[in-house]
């Protein structure tokens, strides 16, 4: 716009400038679809985050608890491993054994003697201690080393 | 002054931000649904004529020449050989040797697939109580996690066991005739999905079923009294 093109002050005495031309549709469509992305992509990240065993560690854990016997009935030194995670546990003398910090859910219990074991699956719930109750161990089965 | 002409147009990097987010997307959507961008990716391709990913309906091992044993990791190297176009593993009489092939799986189309095994030989070569027999493993991470099918040629039972940490749980065992012993055996694996079948010569002899692990490696395994050897090996991919 040249000088003498340029509004002089009379052409506002009515009032100040009318506001500025809004952006181009174009524009907002494209910003639009930026947010929309952006949603989406906030919704696929949360359903994948829950699928994840963060979550389920970070959405609750509870425990389990048991006693372990061999074929006589008597207490034994068993460990436990909760399957696909790094928790491990061993019981007392008594065969005791409590493990906590289990994440919620089904939950594949290995109760170990030496190298033999059995396996429980377990659901873990929030917050709530999961009572395995008395498991006979095989301790005489034959093993194929 | 000249005043800069504002521009209200979409600049490059408003494009590749959208293009990012659809990607993006596009990962986060196939990840859910359990697919990996590989996988689409070759479907797609595929789907187009591509040969690219084409990957092989089996391996297979005559077992004609040492060459064969590259693959094969794990055990003790000497203990594994080839005699007559067979390979053999020998036993110390103290350890049982793995040795785990971990290309043969990933060159797969599926993680269900058959694995036959011709002419299998189990011979007592330390006289001692340790056990003898050949072993198969499947699904294996390592020699410490997967599932084994055993054949124990000492107590004459057939097992499939799962393996976790080293620790041992039995899924299932059959009682086979000590007459195996001084048998040729063609034995033949069928993993699918979670149910694995053990067959003799096209008959059944043992099922089990678990689904802890769901792909790894396969491999062999000699109990540590035995010398095994085994003629030809085929692993081949089971397709829906």
């Amino acid at each position: 716009m040249t000088l003498q093109d340029s509004p002089s002050l009379e052409d506002f005495s009515d009032g100040v400038l009318s506001p500025p031309p809004e952006k181009p549709n174009k524009k907002r469509r494209i910003t639009n679809i930026m947010a929309g992305l952006l949603v989406l992509i906030i919704i696929l990240l949360g359903i994948n985050f829950a699928q994840s065993n963060a979550f389920s560690e970070i959405a609750g854990q509870g425990k389990i608890s048991g006693y372990a016997v061999d074929e006589s009935n008597q207490p034994i030194l068993v460990d436990i491993i909760v399957f696909g995670t790094n928790i491990r546990a061993v019981s007392d003398e008594n065969g005791y054994f409590e493990v906590e910090n289990i994440p919620s859910g089904r939950q594949s219990i290995i109760i170990a003697f030496g190298l033999i074991a059995t396996e429980e699956v377990v659901i873990v719930e929030v917050g709530q201690n999961t009572e395995l109750g008395t498991i006979t161990v095989l301790t005489e089965t034959e093993i194929d080393y | 002054m000249r005043r800069k002409r504002e521009e209200y147009g979409q600049g490059f990097v408003e494009y590749a931000l959208i293009l990012a987010g659809i990607a993006l997307i596009a990962i986060l959507t196939l990840n859910i649904m359990g697919l990996s961008v590989k996988e689409a990716y070759c479907k797609v391709i595929t789907n187009f004529g591509s040969t690219a990913c084409e990957v092989g309906s089996e391996c297979s091992f005559a077992f004609d020449n040492a060459s064969d044993l590259d693959v094969w990791e794990g055990g003790d190297k000497e203990s594994l050989s080839i005699e007559d176009g067979r390979a053999c593993i020998s036993g110390n009489g103290k350890k049982a040797y793995s040795y785990l092939n971990s290309s043969c799986s990933t060159s797969l189309e599926s993680n269900d697939f058959t694995i036959s095994f011709d002419d299998i030989t189990v011979d007592r070569l330390v006289d001692n109580d340790a056990n003898t027999g050949f072993d198969t493993w499947f699904r294996a991470e390592d020699d410490e996690n997967g599932y084994l099918f055993i054949y124990n040629s000492n107590t004459n039972y057939m097992r499939f066991w799962k393996v976790v940490d080293g620790r041992w749980i039995k899924l299932s065992q059959v009682k086979v005739p000590s007459s195996w012993q001084n048998e040729s055996l063609d034995l033949e694996l069928n993993i699918e999905g979670d149910t694995f079948t053990a067959y003799r010569d096209g008959e059944k002899i043992l099922e089990a079923s678990d689904s802890a692990y769901t792909e790894g490696q396969i491999g062999i395994r000699n109990k540590p009294s035995s010398k095994s050897c085994v003629g030809n090996m085929t692993v081949e991919s089971l397709v829906p």
